[in-house]
C-alpha cells in the first residue's frame, strides 16, 4: 500500500463534510437498494455479486471521482441481463431508478473536493434533474410491455437497422466525449 | 529547548490539474459505458428489459453530451483589502464567467495557510452558474461568484493561494479546471500598549518635542538672563527688567528630536505562535514591540530607524518621522522571516548607528550574538537598552527533558545577561507600557556626564 495514498484517503474521509456524507449515504443506499431488486428480480441472491456490489460500492463512496461506480453499475446490469428471465417484469424500473440516484450522487459528489458544501441551490437543480430523468425508466417499461404484448416476430432489417443506429450513435457519442 | 520555523507548506486540497480544456469525468464515462452496452445488448439478445435498466443513463448521456461546454471560462479573482492588521478580515472574491451558459456548477479550493483562517473552515466553496448580467461581460452566458472570508492572526507577508477552480457542466459529464494567481497578502503587527513618562537623553536633530542640551529657540525654560543683541522682544521678561533697571530676557532650552534606532533580532522564533489569539513566539513579541515603540517615538515627533538581523529581505529603515514613516516601520516588519539570513559578521558591519542615538535592541536573547552586538555599540559610546523579549511562558514544558534543557539555557542566559549588565548596558524585560522608564531616566541622567569610549 502506497503510504502517501493512503495517508490521502484517510485526510479526505476526514475532511469530508456532513453534506458529503449524506450524499455519499444516499449513494451507497441507492446502490444496496437496486442490489436487492435485482436480486429480488433474479429469484435467487448470488454471493460474488453481493460481495462486489458492496465492495466497489463502498470504494466508490469513498473515492468518487474513480471508476468503482461504472463497476457497481456494470455487475448490476450483467447480472440483471444473465439472471433475470421476466422481460416484462417491474424490478427493472426499480434497478433503473436505484442506478439513476446511485449515479447521480456519485457524480455530485466527485464534482468538488470531500470538504465542499454545496450550496441548497446545487442540490436542488441536481434533483429536479434527476426527477426528471426518473421519468424514464418507467415510460420505456410501459412501451416495452406494450410492444411485447403484440409479440412481434424477427425482423433482420430492423435489427441491422438498429444495431447501425446504435454503432452510430455510439460513434457521435465517443467523438462529442473525447477531449478537444 | 526547541526553535520552532513559522513557514509551513501549502496544501492543496483539490485533485484537480491545471488545464486549457474540458475533459469527460468518469461520471460520463459511466454513463455512456453503460448507455452504449446495455442498448447494444438490447438489440443484440433481443432483451427489451436492458432498455429499461439503461434507461437514465441514455438519457444523461444524451443529455450531457448534448449541453457540453466548448468555449472555456474566465476567471477574475480580488481580495478586498490586501493589507490588513493583525485579527483583521477580509474577503476574496471570485467571479467566473463563461460565454455558454453550459458551465454548471464552479468549486473552488484554496490552499490552507498558517494564521490564516478562512470561512468556510474548509476554504471550498461551490456555487451554481447562473444567467449573467448584460452589464457585467458575458453576455447570453453564465457567471459564478464566490467569496471566502479571511482572518489574518499573526503579522507577516504572506501568498494567498493559487487557488484551485473547477467547473462542471450538466451532471458533473465534463470538467475544466485551472489555478488561479498567487496574490499577496500583508500583515501588518499590531502594536502592543505601550508609553513611556521618562524624558529622552541629549539629541541632535533640530526638530522636535525633546530637550536639546542646548539653549535656544524652544519651549522649555532654562532660566532669565540679561538682554542680548538679536534676542526676541517678546522674550523680554518685563516685571525682572523694571526690578533690574536692565533688560532681562527668558532663556529657553532647544527644543529638538531624538534619533531612536531599533534593533530588531529576527535569528530566532523560539516558541509556537499561537496568533493574535493565541500565545506569542518570542518573535510576535518582538515584532509587537518593536511596532509598539516606534508607534511611541514617531508620535512624539522623534525619529526613527530600524535594523533588522537574521532576515534575508528588508533589514534597514533609514531614519524618519511622521506617521507615514510608521507604516515603513510596520510594512518592514511585516516582511520579517526569521533566520533566513545567518551572516552575523556582516550584521556585525552594518551596524553604523550616529552619536548620540538611543539604540534600542529587541532580542529573545537565546543566542548570545545579539548581547556581544549590544556590548560592542556600548564600547562605541551608543547608548543601548536591551528588551528582552523571550516570552516567559516558553519555559515551562511539560516534558521534563524540554523542561531541564529551558532550564540549563536559562541559568546560561542569566549568566550572560549579568555579564552585560556589568558592562553598563541596561536590560528590561518587556512589559508594555512603562518598560523602559527607569532604564531612559537613568540614561537621560547620564547622557551630560563625561564617558570612555572606544573609538
Amino acid at each position: 500500500v502506497n503510504p502517501d495514498a493512503l495517508q490521502e484517503l484517510v485526510d479526505e474521509i476526514r475532511s469530508t463534510s456532513r453534506q458529503g456524507w449524506l450524499i455519499r449515504l444516499v449513494a451507497f443506499a441507492a446502490a444496496m437498494t437496486t442490489l436487492v431488486c435485482t436480486e429480488r428480480a433474479a429469484g435467487h441472491f448470488s454471493d460474488w455479486v453481493v460481495f462486489a456490489v458492496i465492495g466497489a460500492a463502498t470504494i466508490a463512496c469513498l473515492r468518487p471521482d474513480g471508476h468503482a461506480a461504472l463497476v457497481v453499475a456494470a455487475v448490476i446490469c450483467v447480472r440483471s441481463l444473465a439472471a433475470v428471465d421476466d422481460v416484462r417484469t417491474s424490478w427493472t424500473v426499480a434497478i433503473a431508478i436505484g442506478l439513476l440516484v446511485f449515479h447521480t450522487a456519485v457524480a455530485l459528489a466527485a464534482t468538488g473536493p470531500p470538504a465542499v458544501v454545496f450550496p441548497r441551490e446545487v442540490v436542488a437543480r441536481w434533483g429536479r434533474r434527476a426527477a426528471l430523468v426518473a421519468i424514464a425508466p418507467p415510460a420505456v417499461w410501459l412501451a416495452v410491455g406494450a410492444l411485447d404484448g403484440l409479440h412481434p416476430r424477427g425482423n433482420a432489417v430492423l435489427t441491422g437497422v438498429a444495431i447501425a443506429g446504435v454503432a452510430g450513435a455510439a460513434l457521435v457519442l465517443r467523438r462529442r466525449s473525447v477531449s478537444d | 529547548v526547541h526553535a520552532h520555523r513559522t513557514a509551513a507548506p501549502p496544501q492543496l486540497p483539490a485533485r484537480s490539474r491545471p488545464d486549457d480544456a474540458w475533459h469527460p469525468a468518469p461520471a460520463h464515462l459511466r454513463a455512456a459505458a453503460i448507455a452504449v452496452c446495455m442498448v447494444t445488448a438490447a438489440v443484440l439478445l433481443r432483451r427489451p428489459d436492458a432498455l429499461v435498466v439503461a434507461s437514465p443513463l441514455v438519457a444523461i448521456a444524451g443529455w450531457s453530451i448534448a449541453r457540453r461546454p466548448r468555449s472555456l471560462p474566465v476567471i477574475d479573482e480580488r481580495i478586498g483589502d490586501a493589507t490588513l492588521r493583525e485579527g483583521e478580515g477580509t474577503t476574496w472574491h471570485l467571479r467566473c464567467t463563461s460565454g455558454e451558459a453550459t458551465v454548471d456548477t464552479v468549486v473552488v479550493a484554496m490552499p490552507h495557510r498558517p494564521w490564516l483562517t478562512t470561512a468556510p473552515a474548509s476554504a471550498v466553496v461551490a456555487g451554481l452558474g447562473v444567467a449573467a448580467a448584460h452589464d457585467k461581460g458575458a453576455t447570453g452566458g453564465v457567471a459564478v461568484e464566490l467569496a471566502i472570508d479571511l482572518r489574518s492572526t499573526r503579522w507577516g507577508c504572506r501568498p494567498l493561494g493559487p487557488v484551485t477552480v473547477a467547473a462542471a457542466s450538466a451532471w458533473g459529464s465534463f470538467r475544466w479546471s485551472t489555478r488561479g494567481a498567487t496574490l499577496g497578502l500583508i500583515t501588518l503587527p499590531m502594536p502592543s500598549m505601550f508609553d513611556t513618562a521618562a524624558p529622552m537623553q541629549r539629541s541632535q536633530g533640530l526638530v522636535g518635542l525633546s530637550r536639546s542640551s542646548r539653549p535656544g529657540d524652544g519651549t522649555e525654560f532654562a532660566g532669565i538672563r540679561a538682554f542680548q543683541v538679536g534676542d526676541r522682544l517678546r522674550r523680554i521678561h518685563w516685571p525682572r527688567s523694571l526690578r533690574e533697571g536692565t533688560l532681562h530676557v527668558t532663556s529657553t532650552w532647544a527644543d529638538q528630536d531624538s534619533l531612536v534606532v531599533l534593533i530588531v533580532d529576527a535569528f530566532d522564533d523560539v516558541g509556537v505562535s499561537g496568533g493574535i489569539d493565541g500565545a506569542p513566539s518570542s518573535l510576535d513579541v518582538t515584532v509587537r514591540a518593536t511596532a509598539a515603540i516606534a508607534e511611541h517615538f514617531l508620535a512624539r515627533g522623534d525619529r526613527v530607524s530600524m535594523r533588522v538581523f537574521g532576515t534575508t529581505r528588508v533589514t534597514r529603515l533609514a531614519p524618519r518621522t511622521g506617521r507615514s514613516h510608521l507604516r515603513r516601520v510596520l510594512d518592514t516588519l511585516s516582511m520579517i522571516e526569521a533566520g533566513t539570513d545567518r551572516n552575523e559578521l556582516a550584521d556585525m558591519r552594518r551596524l553604523a548607528i550616529p552619536a548620540g542615538a538611543l539604540a534600542i535592541m529587541l532580542s529573545p536573547l537565546v543566542s548570545p550574538s545579539a548581547l556581544q552586538r549590544a556590548v560592542a555599540l556600548a564600547r562605541n559610546g551608543v547608548d543601548v537598552v536591551v528588551v528582552d523579549t523571550l516570552p516567559p511562558s516558553l519555559a515551562e514544558d511539560p516534558d521534563p527533558v524540554t523542561a531541564l534543557a529551558w532550564r540549563i539555557r536559562l541559568l546560561e542566559r542569566r549568566r550572560e545577561v549579568r555579564v552585560v549588565q556589568e558592562v553598563g548596558v541596561p536590560l528590561v524585560e518587556w512589559k508594555g507600557p512603562g518598560s523602559l522608564d527607569r532604564v531612559l531616566r537613568d540614561i537621560a541622567r547620564r547622557s551630560g556626564a563625561p564617558r570612555l569610549v572606544r573609538r
